[in-house]
């Protein structure tokens, strides 16, 4: 208690001559005693913080493999995809020997691009590829859509058949339809 | 123009009977439309109703087309007198092809048949919610001549 603590004059003078004069000559004084000290202290902080370094470096790198490898996994799923949807008859599910390991990873990958199969309501899809017959057929008037229903090929016309059957079910247009397919 | 109007062949029928059962079923619906159902003579089906009609040297049938589609259609017979008078049995147009001339092109092509065989005149009728119905017979000089009236005693 005694050793430490100082007494500290009670006049601002005083004062003001611990904090600017005792104060740094008695940091001095000690630092000189305790270099040795300190240094050691520094070495094993120092060394301490690289150790730490490398591990996060070591930590990135690896979360960076298994980025690439997750990437690498989704990107193989998405491919399949394509290519079952241009040959459907197609089903095996490859395995590629370059993500063996990021083959956990690689599991939700086929999982990602599924959903976009099979899961999309009827409706949503129905959408997308009546949209791609005529875009923004949902805006459109039956005079807009009728005049645009000719250039359509018969599968586009199919598509806009059942889409319209499930939608207003308009007759002027679904006879239009079925006039342009007979 | 995108509204036409032609004779209605056999061919047809089948398209044209969708827009009948259709009709019918609006028809059915407005106040009135159930007993003038009840009142007329149909055939069992749409498609017959349009082959008679078709193979009767005295009725004709007008296929109305917008932008190609088929949208409406009217049916209408001329009486055996030597002045005949031409009804209008059935004038309709798919709900889309309202107000776009479909109607007014069919219209016109019966009331032009109905002068080409130097009618005395043409009938039609509308119940009495059918206020478009109204307007585009009064538009061609078709109005009111008779009120029918009725009262449901069961």
């Amino acid at each position: 208690m005694g050793t430490s603590k100082v007494e500290s004059s009670g006049d601002p003078v005083g004062q003001l001559l611990d904090l600017f004069l005792y104060a740094p000559i008695g940091l001095i004084a000690r630092s000189a005693d305790a270099l040795p000290e300190i240094i050691a202290l520094g070495r094993t902080r120092s060394s301490n913080a690289r150790v730490v370094g490398q591990f996060a470096l070591g930590a990135t790198n690896a979360k960076a493999r298994e980025a690439v490898a997750d990437a690498e996994a989704h990107l193989s799923a998405f491919f399949r995809i394509v290519a079952d949807s241009a040959s459907p008859s197609k089903n095996a599910r490859p395995t590629s020997a370059a993500n063996q390991k990021g083959s956990t990873e690689a599991s939700p990958a086929p999982k990602k691009p599924s959903p976009s199969k099979p899961s999309p309501k009827k409706p949503k899809k129905s959408v997308a590829t009546v949209q791609n017959a005529i875009s923004g057929y949902d805006d459109m008037t039956a005079a807009e859509i009728l005049p645009r229903l000719g250039l359509l090929s018969a599968k586009q016309l199919a598509v806009v058949e059942t889409y319209e059957q499930s939608q207003r079910a308009r007759k002027t247009i679904l006879n239009r339809i079925r006039q342009l397919k007979a | 123009m995108s509204s036409t109007v032609r004779p209605a062949d056999l061919s047809e029928c089948e398209d044209l009977a969708v827009l009948m059962d259709e009709a019918l079923h609006e028809l059915a619906s407005q106040r009135g439309g159930a007993a003038l159902l009840h009142s007329e003579d149909r055939a069992s089906s749409s498609i017959k109703t349009f082959e008679n009609a078709l193979l009767d040297a005295s009725t004709m049938v007008w296929s109305g087309y917008w932008f190609e589609a088929l949208a409406g259609y009217a049916i209408a017979s001329a009486s055996l007198d030597k002045r005949p008078i031409v009804s209008l049995s059935d004038i309709y147009t798919t709900p889309e092809a309202r107000k776009v001339g479909v109607g007014e092109a069919l219209l016109e092509a019966a009331i032009s048949w109905a002068e080409s065989l130097d009618a005395e005149a043409i009938d039609a009728h509308a119940l009495p919610g059918a206020r478009d119905s109204k307007n585009l017979f009064e538009r061609f000089g078709l109005t009111a001549r008779l009120i029918v009236v009725r009262r449901d005693l069961r």
